[in-house]
């Protein structure tokens, strides 16, 4: 298996916040959802991606590019959809299309006058009249345009309606029916990750917790419960995380397979959504 | 880079002619008022040349579109080149601007004595001497760094009016600096147009915008956005 992206060692360090060794790979010809709380560093990490922000430390490769040494190579075969769309708000959309165009070799304008249909925008409206939702929309249409290899996204979904989500997250299944696309796209919202993402990579606190498919996440991550004073975390083999109810203890793990084969009826046993673990790692007094 | 400079002038082209439509009646105005032909093109070029990369990045940073610029398929050093690029294309474009206004009948710029080779090198001379200070920090701090140029410039100019009061002409301890400075001007403004010189001139604005260059790319390429 190829890989589009390969991130070896990455460091970044802000005043209170470090990201730090971040190492995963993205297969080519999937989609990649990063995972995690805000402020775990997920932005920053596709930050350093398109080398907007400098790192400290540690490699990008990007289709096997330095992603700093060939940055225009690289970033011309990137379609780039940031959280907040940005571009000049008293521009028509046609003219902002036409001021980015010339950048890529593969700018299909046929293409982009389809997709401007398809999500019903105005070529001729400002920047400025569109709803967050078009925005995110024109963003989209100007990332595909060029026929990019890998779709890079930070937050597309977040604040969008639910029925805008669910078209963006069937545009992106879409995209890579093409075997030769990739995506990567950052959320907090584990239901969208659940259902488009193949491979998970989940960070905290500018640490990869894990980066794997996401059917082996699902398959092998599960929730240990018991009644008051019957286990305690450490006595749940791949313990990541806990959190004390009012009826005992819940106790997310790594290796459920393993955990109810030591434990047996001591427990119940549930497998683990991605909102279990993000949430027992990043709040229930999570520890590896 | 001329991509970079096309985008700019696309995104920014209302800007751009505001510019041009405020600015048109103070640059006939000063054309029909003016008593020195140097003083006048400098102002024009001088103010082109502020105005335009003001409004640019001004722009910029209010939509946070730096970050649209860096995400092209370009090299940051690119993204500088195209800023010079801009700002010398305004103080260009000031100084036709001049030229054609003082050539209308209400002018009273007397044409051959703008139009000299000198003149219209120490123009760009004194032009790369602010604007060379100005680039490098508006690459790094955007707007902000455009008004801690300007700011400054006016402070050291109140700090030398401050001196003067204070310890009178002869007794101001900055009196060596300001000589040093007033000689520098005398020497370029009223030096004659020798072969030797006017390279001197053409090599000291090579020289300042190359620097000026370099800098803003050392910086710029820190510039996490």
């Amino acid at each position: 298996m190829t890989n589009a992206i390969e991130i070896k060692g990455l460091r970044k360090e802000y005043k209170g916040f470090t990201l730090e060794d971040v190492t995963f790979d993205v297969p080519q010809g999937y989609i990649m959802g990063l995972i995690g709380p805000n402020g775990a560093g997920k932005t920053t990490i596709i930050k350093l991606l398109m080398n907007l922000i400098r790192r400290d430390a540690g490699e990008v490769r990007v289709f096997g590019l330095d992603n700093l040494r060939h940055e225009p190579e690289v970033k011309a075969r990137i379609g780039f959809v940031y959280d907040v769309p940005r571009f000049h708000d008293d521009v028509k959309l046609a003219v902002i299309a036409s001021a980015v165009a010339p950048f890529y070799k593969k700018w299909d304008d046929a293409l982009f006058r389809r997709l401007m249909e398809e999500f019903e925008l105005p070529a001729k409206t400002t920047f400025k009249k569109l709803s967050h939702g078009q925005k995110m929309k024109f963003s989209l249409a100007l990332a595909l345009a060029h026929d990019a290899d890998l779709i890079l996204m930070d937050e597309p979904t977040a604040g969008l309606d639910p029925v805008f989500r669910f078209e963006l997250l069937e545009r992106l299944r879409a995209i890579i029916q093409n075997e030769r696309k990739t995506v990567l796209f950052s959320s907090h919202i584990t239901t969208d990750l659940e259902r488009v993402a193949d491979h998970i990579t989940f960070i905290n606190e500018g640490r990869i917790v894990f980066s794997a498919a996401k059917d082996e996440v699902l398959e092998t991550w599960g929730v240990v419960k018991a009644g008051p004073d019957v286990l305690r975390p450490t006595d749940v083999p791949g313990s990541r995380g806990a959190k004390r109810t009012d009826y005992g203890i819940e106790i997310l793990t790594s290796d459920l397979a393993r955990a109810r084969a030591e434990l047996g009826g001591r427990a119940v046993y549930d497998k683990a959504t991605l909102e279990d673990i993000m949430f027992y790692i990043s709040r229930g007094n999570g520890h590896a | 880079m001329l991509k970079l400079v096309r985008l700019e002038v696309l995104l920014n082209r209302k800007a751009l002619v505001t510019i041009f439509v405020m600015l048109s009646a103070f640059f006939a105005y000063t054309a029909y008022r003016s008593f020195s032909p140097r003083q006048y093109i400098g102002l024009i070029s001088l103010v082109m040349g502020l105005a335009v990369p003001v409004a640019f990045q001004g722009r910029e940073d209010r939509f946070g579109t730096s970050v649209l610029l860096c995400s092209l398929p370009a090299r940051r050093s690119d993204v500088v080149l195209a800023k010079y690029a801009v700002t010398w294309a305004a103080i260009g474009l000031g100084l036709v601007y001049a030229l054609a206004l003082a050539a209308l009948p209400f002018s009273k710029i007397p044409l051959p004595e703008v139009i000299n080779f000198k003149g219209l090198l120490l123009l760009l001379f004194f032009s790369s001497l602010f604007f060379d200070c100005q680039l490098p920090l508006m690459t790094r701090f955007g707007f902000k760094g455009i008004m801690v140029t300007i700011i400054g410039f006016q402070l050291l100019g109140v700090l030398a009016m401050v001196f003067i009061q204070l310890f009178g002409g002869q007794r101001n301890p900055l009196r060596s600096f300001f000589l040093a400075v007033e000689s520098f001007f005398r020497f370029f403004m009223r030096h004659e147009p020798t072969p030797g010189y006017l390279l001197l001139l053409g090599v000291s604005i090579v020289a300042l915008n190359a620097g000026s260059f370099l800098i803003a790319r050392a910086l710029y390429a820190r510039r996490d956005l």
